[in-house]
């Protein structure tokens, strides 16, 4: 620590931290372009283009804290050995963290929160996955049989143990789709919240609509041309539909829902597909940057997560962001007016939808949430202004840095005190919100 | 809201003449014995009950605990040492089953249908420790398509005689007519109207014998197709304690608290069943149907006192 002050861990006070940009690679759809990448070759790739654009090859940075949302065994220490697979100095120090889809705001939070406290100076938070590299497993007959197999000791005891294999226990254990607790799909969960809330398959479509149409035009500005270095052949998230149109989401079949008949309205088109990615921000404290003359694009203000009773049905599984929202802002005196941009993930349209009308629901909002009065509308001209997951896909854990970053530039090019609400969903009932600042 | 529709009966155990039995015949024994007598079956008149309560001294094993719990998952926030509920029904079966393979029992083993089950969980029920059990049948009453008759089980703590738990099974034998009853007009239900799927499970096909392992209850019409067909169903179903203890997973409590579950039909295996588990204060009320014919499994309920 060169820092003069006391690091407010150690009884000095706090000290902001900032974004001072990021890297992605493009967002491939499963099973594609990404085939045979593992998370750590991405995660690496990921790393150097930020590490290249910012001139930190050789550089000891305080942190890089990243995940994966379906991760091998064997990347146990995923973050790290990407970390040694760079051009950083092998004395940075790496931790991987998991929350489903919520990871990623958890990874660049974390750095922000220890740079706030002077524990570090910089920083990055990232987060990567791969579903055409799923982790698959041996099930648990015959994980059991192997253990006895390594237990036995004598070759007697071994072929006895051998000969209780069967074909069945060569059937490998896939990476559920489905919640734990309750069976359901996460696209049939929503389905009962979209339905719950009334939300029209038309509503849903021009959620999709303009995510495709939003990052598109991102993609022809430039937005993107230093946010991303190329990978595998891709140069932009080849799940990106420019020019989608109502009519053409309009005629997709149902997807999700199929038990509510008529009244099921979520088709592959306003769904998020299965995708690959990695994403990263920097972060530091403001005097790290002013040393290293990097620009600041962003103040990373709060994060704040909750959870909801999903199980017995008293909740949406993906409306835990409804309960974190107000929170954070009533942390910090601000309204949904006091906002610039909205960063709703898009796991599914419905689910941006059903936020939205949460929120300026007066009976959730007195009843569920607790408040007095609903906290508001949110200007749909403010979100999701340079599309969103249903564009560019959801690689989970991907997805936090994703918007960070881009976030992070938008407010700059807004200007300073500009503010930027990030909401993301998150399997298991849970969900992660942040609060961003421009400079 | 469907609501499990339980008979209303209390535990008359108080002049039956006690047979103490010192070690329970196992499952697969009692069947085994009924199934012999297939060819010589049981005249289909009932007549009476034998009026014994059958009394032994068993323990509910950590062996016993510990796989059910890997086959359903933690039962909740029962206790260190504290037994899930089903395990004291499993434990107990073996009894009750051997009591209603003898020949003094009026109404054939097999074939026999499971109509709903009411449990009373009084107090935690220590693991491993020696426990008195008693099991009854009370109540042989007409029922529109054949005869009832009510199952009971207590299970006491030894030392200081204090009742632990108790249950109440209702079973339905559809070949037997009690004499001079007057049989009851099939009550007319109300088509059922689904709620909302907040649940779903997948019952692999080889569920009824995993449950099978687990319970000892190798009940052939659980086990395999075949098995199932060779005694007239149309194949292999689930036990449906097996869904009673899905439907208790992760939710079972502190004592005391009741339980109970009515069964409509059978879950042919394999299963992909919709749940809607609805919670008003102290009561959650699980529902279990087949979404693709909109048919319902079972009605059940949990209730904290």
């Amino acid at each position: 620590m060169t820092s003069t002050s006391n690091a407010a861990i150690a009884g000095g006070s706090l000290r902001p931290a900032v974004v001072l940009g990021g890297n992605r690679i493009p967002f491939a759809r499963a099973h594609g372009a990404y085939t045979g990448a593992s998370n750590q070759d991405m995660l690496t790739s990921t790393l150097e283009g930020l590490i290249a654009r910012f001139g930190l090859q050789g550089e000891q940075l305080g942190e890089v804290v990243a995940g994966a949302v379906m991760k091998h065994s064997a990347d146990f220490n995923l973050t790290r050995e990407s970390v040694l697979g760079t051009s950083l100095a092998a004395h940075t120090p790496a931790h991987d963290v998991q929350t489903a889809c919520a990871t990623g705001i958890e990874t660049v939070g974390g750095v922000a929160n220890k740079i706030r406290l002077g524990q570090i100076d910089s920083g990055i938070g990232g987060g990567v996955d791969t579903i055409s590299d799923a982790p698959l497993a041996f099930n648990s007959d015959a994980r059991e049989l192997f253990m006895q197999l390594n237990r036995a000791r004598t070759t007697q005891d071994k072929i006895k143990v051998a000969m209780k294999l069967r074909p069945k226990h060569f059937a490998p254990l896939a990476p559920q789709a489905g919640e734990v607790r309750t069976g359901l799909s996460m696209g049939e969960h929503q389905a009962l919240t979209t339905h719950d809330w009334g939300v029209t398959r038309q509503e849903q479509d021009e959620i999709a609509m303009n995510s495709h149409n939003n990052m598109a035009a991102a993609y022809e500005e430039g937005f993107f041309n230093d946010l991303m270095t190329p990978f595998r052949g891709l140069d932009r998230d080849n799940n990106m539909r420019p020019g989608s149109d109502l009519e053409s989401l309009g005629k997709l079949r149902i997807a999700f829902g199929k038990q509510l008949g008529e009244e099921a309205t979520m088709t592959a088109g306003n769904s998020t597909p299965m995708t690959d990615g990695a994403a990263a921000a920097l972060l530091s404290s403001e005097e790290w940057a002013e040393t290293n003359n990097l620009p600041i694009l962003a103040e990373f203000m709060d994060f704040e997560v909750a959870a909801v009773d999903f199980v017995n049905g008293e909740d949406g599984l993906l409306m835990a962001p409804t309960y974190a929202i107000p929170r954070i802002l009533d942390r910090h005196g601000l309204g949904l007016d006091d906002i610039d941009f909205f960063e709703i993930h898009e796991a599914f349209a419905g689910t941006v939808a059903a936020t939205m009308k949460a929120l300026a629901d007066e009976d959730y909002n007195k009843n569920v949430l607790g408040r007095d009065k609903a906290l508001g509308q949110i200007d749909p001209t403010k979100l999701n202004v340079k599309g969103s997951s249903l564009a560019a896909g959801h690689p989970f854990a991907a997805t936090g840095p994703r918007i960070v970053a881009s976030l992070s530039k938008m407010l700059h090019e807004k200007g300073p005190d500009s503010l930027g609400l990030i909401s993301v969903c998150a399997a298991g009932g849970q969900g992660a919100v942040a609060l961003l600042r421009g400079r | 809201m469907e609501t499990p529709n339980i008979i209303d009966s209390d535990p008359k155990p108080e002049s039956l003449r006690i047979v103490s039995v010192q070690e329970t015949p196992s499952l697969t024994s009692s069947y085994g014995k009924v199934a012999a007598s297939v060819v010589r079956p049981k005249k289909p008149i009932a007549v009476s009950l034998p009026g014994t309560c059958w009394q032994t001294t068993d323990v509910i094993s950590r062996q016993l605990v510990d796989d059910y719990n890997s086959l359903l998952g933690a039962s909740g926030s029962v206790g260190h040492n504290s037994a899930p509920s089903l395990t004291a029904h499993i434990t107990a079966f073996s009894l009750s089953t051997a009591m209603m393979a003898e020949r003094d029992f009026p109404l054939p083993l097999l074939g026999m249908v499971h109509l709903q089950h009411k449990v009373w969980h009084m107090s935690d029920i220590p693991i491993g420790q020696p426990l008195r059990i008693a099991t009854w049948a009370q109540n042989l009453a007409p029922h529109h398509a054949g005869t009832t008759v009510e199952i009971w089980v207590q299970i006491f703590d030894p030392t200081t005689d204090k009742l632990l738990w108790q249950s109440m099974a209702l079973y339905l034998s559809r070949s037997v007519q009690l004499p001079g009853a007057e049989q009851p007009q099939r009550p007319q239900r109300e088509r059922f109207q689904p709620p909302a799927i907040t649940a779903q499970w997948h019952l692999p096909k080889d569920i009824g014998r995993r449950y099978g392992a687990v319970s000892g209850d190798r009940n052939p019409i659980h086990l395999s197709n075949i098995t199932a067909k060779a005694l007239g169903m149309p194949g292999a179903i689930a036990h449906g304690m097996y869904a009673a203890g899905r439907m208790l997973a992760g939710r079972e409590t502190t004592a005391p608290y009741t339980w109970a579950i009515e069964f409509a039909s059978p879950m042919r295996l394999p299963a992909k069943v919709a749940v809607n588990y609805h919670q008003a204060d102290d009561l959650e009320l699980i529902t279990g149907w087949n979404a693709r014919k909109d048919k319902l499994h079972f009605t059940a309920e949990i209730r904290l006192h």
